[in-house]
């Protein structure tokens, strides 16, 4: 660690988002750069907790693992500037605004400016997603980049080990990194064009791949290089449920649709009659009164804990609280209304318009 | 008893974040970054990595 200049950032008031881009749900997070800003990599990843088997957020942050990305990053700078070219596409596009308090989503809040005018408080790096993704919705459509951020390597049927950079522990029979040829073993050397230190960095090159696109990387097997191509569908990024995604979920849950529900399972639907593919959202809580911010039009409308929703808007196929909240944010704009049928115990079902802010 | 502790300690730290880093770490309780470790500045970090030729290591937590 002497080798490096260590400076601890506990805040994200004044950071510069042009630079700093990375998965604001973290636990601990790490960037290698150049005193120029160049970027080396980064460290560090946190699954959403929906993910299937990545439950927990310290499995993807080990010593082992940590100590080979430092180990190439002093590689990185061993070969610096000669090599500054090939990081030119570790730095991110332009962001929504320079710092997260310039962003729009961010006006009047106390933590971006305390009351005095002139001190400011504690913005907490997750919310640089949420006023990101509040200040998109005002703009205009979201894309799935913003709602399914920093995908894990699984979202394309990878796993990797913590222990190391990036190598293949599992690939998914069927996914895209099956169908790109990746086997257990193969250490994933560069994606995207990029050299890879750790699987934050395969999470980096992910969260700028389109939809759909083809990622092409490099991976190193036994002594052999091999190139590989992997081709990302639409809709590639819908893996997980972005509701299980900590304040993403929380916040367009409470503040667009003002309810927390959950899809029926298959044996439940049968026992009411419904069929398998069948819409069916049961409400597990309204939004309770201390959220400052919560959509308090379903409740206003009568929505009670227990009801079952089984039409949106006048589509009846099934779909995940994730589906529902992408729907508000995606289709829906600010000031907007969706239409809502909802089942009580044995009775009809009753249809209420709610609105969505 | 110990959230609403630790939220209290942690509240008050947040009003302190654009005057002073010393007592910003104080009220976190932040005992552990000593040494060489720059608290919450990137610039004096740019500043460090310049003079001192080396690369950078900035953690988020």
């Amino acid at each position: 660690m002497e080798q490096f200049v260590c400076v601890r950032v506990v805040q994200a008031w004044g950071m510069d988002l042009s630079l700093f881009q990375f998965h604001g749900q973290l636990t601990w997070s790490v960037f290698f750069l150049n005193a120029d800003r160049t970027i080396y990599g980064r460290y560090g990843s946190r699954a959403p907790s929906g993910t299937s088997g990545f439950k927990g957020n310290d499995r993807f942050v080990t010593l082992p693992g940590f100590r080979k990305a430092v180990e190439g990053a002093l590689e990185i700078h061993k070969g610096y500037p000669g090599n500054k070219a090939a990081l030119a596409g570790k730095t991110g596009p332009a962001p929504v605004a320079r710092t997260p308090e310039a962003m729009p989503a961010a006006a009047g809040l106390s933590n971006v400016r305390q009351a005095d005018g002139k001190s400011h408080g504690c913005v907490h790096c997750h919310q640089v997603q949420d006023w990101e993704l509040l200040s998109l919705r005002a703009k205009g459509p979201v894309e799935d980049r913003v709602l399914w951020p920093w995908p894990m390597p699984d979202a394309v049927g990878l796993s990797l080990d913590p222990a190391e950079r990036a190598t293949v522990t599992e690939v998914a029979p069927g996914s895209a990194a099956a169908k790109a040829g990746l086997k257990p073993g193969d250490r994933i050397a560069a994606l995207g064009g990029q050299s890879i230190l750790s699987i934050a960095d395969v999470q980096w090159v992910l969260q700028q791949a389109k939809e759909p696109c083809v990622v092409k990387g490099q991976v190193e097997r036994g002594a052999a290089k091999v190139e590989v191509s992997l081709a990302l569908a639409e809709g590639w990024r819908r893996a997980y449920s972005f509701a299980d995604n900590l304040s993403l979920g929380w916040i367009t849950r409470q503040r667009l649709a003002g309810f927390r529900c959950d899809a029926v399972g298959p044996d439940e639907k049968q026992k009411l009659g419904l069929g398998e593919k069948a819409l069916a959202l049961r409400i597990r809580e309204i939004s309770p009164d201390f959220v400052k911010d919560r959509n308090t039009s379903p409740k206003k409308a009568g929505l009670q804990k227990g009801d079952l929703i089984v039409e949106v808007d006048g589509r009846k196929d099934a779909m995940t609280e994730s589906d529902y909240l992408a729907f508000l944010v995606q289709k829906k704009k600010p000031g907007g209304k969706v239409d809502l049928a909802y089942v009580r115990g044995a009775a009809a079902p009753v249809k209420v318009t709610v609105d969505v802010p | 008893m110990k959230i609403g502790l630790a939220l209290g300690s942690f509240l008050a730290a947040t009003a302190l974040v654009g005057q002073d880093k010393e007592a910003l770490k104080t009220a976190l309780k932040d005992a552990e970054v000593s040494g060489p470790w720059i608290y919450d500045d990137v610039n004096a970090g740019y500043a460090e990595a310049k003079k001192s030729a080396k690369p950078m290591l900035v953690v988020f937590r």
